[in-house]
């Protein structure tokens, strides 16, 4: 399998009035080809510093970039042929319509006008193809830009927070085009901070926190190695008395709602009816506490060690 | 090409740019309006006195004294010119269209010349309609009420020349705006800054140090424009001399624009 991206030590510093700002630091990243990779982190992480990079729209202070194989920004052209991408909101000419926006961006390449019916019929957008691009939805606007970056039919989509201003509904909509675009063999590269839009799509993730990569690998990798302890929720009638008898049998216990988590693997399930049944609580619900990404993803962005010092790193 | 091409289809898609062909249409019409009923009812004789009156189709440009009707809309070419080119580029940088494009286009140097040159192509074709649609507009006046005596071959040449040589300064008017509004990446650094050097600027230099006054775009665009050199300047150029002063200005001003283009981030709200 090669690699769609690659990224060694890749630190992005700006200078400002009081210092240096640190939006990067020393990210070391690799995407392989296919499927969906997650790029995720808070606001403010660096994924759209790092995807500018990855695009040449920002030179990187340190670090060595290669976009499908090719050096960036040297062979910048070669792999841009084959990237679509979007960062932050989709720019497109508001005084045009969406297919003439698309005929316009089609004629730098050459791309055929029919690839163009094409990808607006991908993004749900054929039958609102000729309103002008300022009566656009945000949402609408979204799906133009992912109809946009389609044009080259690109190995690579590279997509920027694709489910900003999204409803709902939109959001589903994006995570199944994306799920097809990968399956059709592309590679999707999508930064998120919504992790939902993630969990159920990707099959790789990155969390980045404060310019750092905090952890990478599939998403099932990357919750069972974020050090979670094992545990599961229980349900009995009276839950203070339930949670005395698990105390007492020294099972590290919580109340969480109107359930309680006890701190001990699924499989030791059976300790915890037996405990129950003799203090004379009947277990009317019992299941695995599995963590979800979004737990994983708040606690090391939230945790990541990484001071505030190294992330405004002020020079004076 | 095909840049070249985009380029000039997402200039002409900018509504500042319609408004202002709009408006310079409109100015037409007022003109033609105006020309024809100022020269109504008057004799051949009495027109001929009034030097510039465009019924008299000999007024539209005097090549002997490098002055006429049409020197009336230079000036204005000039502004439009360097406002549309001004829009277009800091337009690009207000809507962020910029990323847009260098996703497909990462030579920025490459982007930056097509759209000088597409900018640049777009002003002189549509300066060079709008003068022949400025012209145009006097023809009831000369037909109706005025005379056409007096045009031969080399009136029309001179004449053409003439609005070549407008056109050719109000795409170096787009070129100055679009390297300025691409530096500072918008259009109000541009027209605020060539207004204030313009106005204030030049006017300073003009009052205290008048030797200089031959190097000030003002004179020096004044002389090409004109084609002649200006009476009332100390050590006044020639139109040739000074067409290469604009032309080394423009130089230096389109290179520092590429350099900064070239060299700085594209960072989100720039």
């Amino acid at each position: 399998m090669t690699n769609v991206i690659e990224i060694e030590g890749l630190r992005k510093s700006y200078r400002r009035r009081r210092g240096t700002t640190v939006a990067v630091d020393g990210l070391d990243l690799t995407v392989p080809e296919g499927g969906v990779y997650g790029f995720l982190g808070p606001n403010g992480s660096g994924k759209t510093t790092t995807i500018r990079c990855l695009l040449g729209l920002a030179r990187p202070t340190n670090g060595v970039i290669r976009l499908l194989g090719q050096p960036v920004p040297e062979g910048l052209r070669d792999a841009v042929r084959r990237t679509g991408a979007i960062v932050e909101t989709p720019a497109l000419l508001p005084t045009m319509t969406a297919r003439e926006n698309l005929r316009l961006l089609a004629s730098v390449d050459r791309i055929g006008l029919r690839r163009v019916d094409e990808v607006l019929a991908i993004a749900g957008l054929a039958n609102r193809a000729d309103e002008l691009v300022k009566r656009y939805s945000l949402g609408m606007k979204q799906r133009l830009g992912i109809a946009a970056a389609l044009l080259k039919d690109p190995d690579l989509l590279m997509l920027d927070e694709p489910a900003n201003g999204l409803d709902p509904a939109g959001m589903r909509e994006v995570r199944r085009l994306l799920r097809q675009l990968a399956d059709d063999g592309r590679t999707v590269f999508v930064s998120s901070h919504i992790l939902a839009e993630i969990e159920s799509t990707c099959d790789r993730v990155a969390i980045l926190a404060k310019g750092r990569l905090v952890t990478h690998g599939t998403v099932d990798e990357v919750i069972s190695t974020a050090g979670h302890r094992a545990s599961v929720l229980v349900k009995v009638d009276d839950l203070a008395l339930g949670m005395r008898a698990l105390c007492d049998a020294r099972f590290l216990t919580e109340r969480v709602n109107d359930e309680l988590r006890v701190d001990i693997p699924p499989e030791r399930a059976g300790d915890i009816t037996r405990v129950l049944a003799a203090a004379g609580q009947w277990v009317t619900e019992l299941r695995p506490d599995r963590f979800s990404l979004e737990d994983v993803f708040l606690e090391l962005t939230s945790t990541a060690d990484v001071s505030d010092a190294q992330l405004e790193e002020i020079v004076a | 090409m095909n840049l070249l091409m985009t380029e000039m289809r997402r200039a002409v898609h900018r509504r500042a740019v319609q408004a202002l062909i709009a408006i310079a249409l409109v100015g037409c019409m007022f003109a033609g309006l105006i020309g024809y009923l100022a020269s109504r009812g008057k004799t051949i004789a009495q027109l001929r006195l009034a030097e510039d009156t465009p019924a008299v189709m000999a007024n539209w440009w005097i090549a002997d004294d490098h002055i006429g009707v049409l020197s009336v809309g230079m000036f204005f070419l000039f502004l439009g010119g360097f406002f549309a080119g001004a829009t277009v580029a800091g337009g690009e940088w207000r809507a962020g269209t910029i990323t847009t494009v260098l996703t497909w286009e990462p030579r920025r140097l490459r982007l930056h010349g097509a759209r000088l040159a597409s900018g640049a192509i777009l002003a002189f074709v549509i300066s060079f309609g709008l003068q022949v649609v400025f012209l145009a507009s006097f023809v009831p006046a000369v037909v109706f009420n005025g005379t056409a005596n007096g045009v031969d071959g080399s009136f029309w040449f001179n004449l053409a020349v003439a609005v070549a040589r407008t056109s050719l300064i109000t795409a170096g008017a787009a070129i100055l705006a679009m390297s300025l509004a691409t530096a500072a990446r918008n259009t109000a650094f541009a027209v605020i800054s060539m207004f204030a050097w313009l106005v204030v600027v030049e006017g300073l230099i003009r009052a205290l140090k008048p030797s200089l006054s031959s190097w000030l775009w003002g004179e020096t665009v004044t002389t090409v424009m004109g084609w002649s050199r200006l009476d009332d300047v100390e050590l006044a150029r020639g139109p040739l001399l000074s067409a290469a002063t604009l032309a080394v200005y423009l130089a230096v001003i389109v290179g520092g624009s590429a350099i900064s283009f070239q060299r700085r981030d594209i960072a989100a709200g720039s």
